[in-house]
């Protein structure tokens, strides 16, 4: 609305104040009404493309994040990666297991055996079988080996599109918003976090046996002081 | 004075095949009387038919862990006195400083051989 026209709408609102509408036919109130709705007109206007744009924006936002999980999603045979990959662990534990149950076996069955003096082929002959069968059985490495490798690959894909959608999103540290709400730790989760320890420590991590038993030489002596 | 070996030994672990290589172990020591529980609760109910020279146990354990029976074990008179080897994966210094101040025996890293499993027996029992 320019200053000319707020300039004459407030001079006639304040000749109606003050009486002094002597001169003002209803066709100026009338002229005055249409200024007023045509200046609004232009700010209504300004304000709707400013909406237009906000929900433009917001509109491109959802569609690159959509974009976003659909990559997660995409899947080889109806199977998505990380079903696929937590597949693959299974059956690595499957393999795994049922190989070294294999090479107990072997090995038990190896220290049960007795040798007859009278015939010693027989006893290398069970000995060489029963190693044989072990060397067998090892050859579960190279199958879940594969199988990790695979698994590997498909948490790398996934760690980049997680961080993708990180910045799409825009999450980062402190800026989950309402989001941190989902972050609560459950009584369960509380209690293994507590008291489950987590697993195997990586090389360069973790203490050794020899450390293990110096803090235990050492608590010790400071129980007997 | 020699390790007992005609004592009974509770092993416990999630694991049968973990259970299997320790039972294997023990019989290469000498000690044949071996049961076996696949996590702390199952332990503290064999615990109460039956009187343990030993405890072997792994932490990782659901849905009670080695640590939870082994202050189970420690809080209850008739069970407080069991030696107890607390076997893991995990080797964080705190994790076994807390195993310690719980009143456990001694405690071996994953993977271990015969020898240091006998090496800890014996320590447990002073030899």
């Amino acid at each position: 609305m320019s200053n000319l026209d707020v300039e004459l709408i407030n001079k006639t609102v304040r000749d109606i104040r003050d009486r002094r509408a002597d001169g003002k036919s209803i066709e100026d109130i009338i002229a005055l009404a249409e200024l007023s709705a045509e200046s609004l007109k232009t700010f209504y206007q300004s304000l709707d493309n400013g909406i237009y744009g906000e929900i433009r924006n917001y509109s491109d936002h959802l569609t690159s994040i959509k974009r976003s999980v659909s990559r997660l999603k995409t899947g080889d045979n109806g199977l998505t990666r990380i079903s696929r990959a937590i597949g693959d662990l299974q059956e690595v534990v499957k393999t795994t297991e049922s190989a070294t149950d294999t090479i107990m076996e072997q090995a038990e069955e190896m220290l049960s055996l007795t040798m007859d003096p009278s015939n010693p082929n027989a006893y290398q002959m069970a000995v060489t079988n029963h190693v044989t069968s072990i060397f067998e059985a090892c050859s579960f490495q190279d199958l879940t080996g594969q199988r990790i490798q695979r698994v590997v690959s498909s948490l790398e894909r996934l760690e980049e599109r997680i961080t993708q959608m990180h910045e799409v999103l825009n999450l980062q540290a402190g800026n989950t918003g309402e989001f941190s709400i989902m972050a609560t730790e459950t009584d369960e989760e509380k209690r293994s976090r507590e008291n489950l320890l987590h697993g195997p420590s990586s090389e360069g991590e973790g203490v050794g046996q020899s450390l293990v038993d110096a803090i235990f030489a050492i608590e010790n002596k400071r129980n007997i002081a | 004075m020699s390790v007992d070996t005609s004592m009974p030994i509770l092993v416990v672990d999630d694991y049968k095949t973990m259970i299997r290589i320790i039972k294997n172990l023990l019989k290469q020591l000498g000690f044949n009387d071996v049961d076996e529980a696949m996590d702390g609760s199952e332990a503290l109910r064999k615990m109460q038919d039956r009187k343990y020279g030993l405890i072997i146990s792994d932490w990782n354990m659901e849905p009670m862990t080695g640590y939870e029976l082994l202050r189970e074990i420690r809080s209850n008179e008739p069970t407080a006195a069991t030696p107890f080897i607390m076997v893991t994966a995990e080797s964080k210094t705190e994790n076994v400083i807390a195993a310690k101040k719980a009143g456990v025996d001694n405690y071996i890293i994953k993977p271990f051989n015969a020898q240091t499993l006998k090496g800890k027996i014996d320590a447990v029992f002073g030899e």
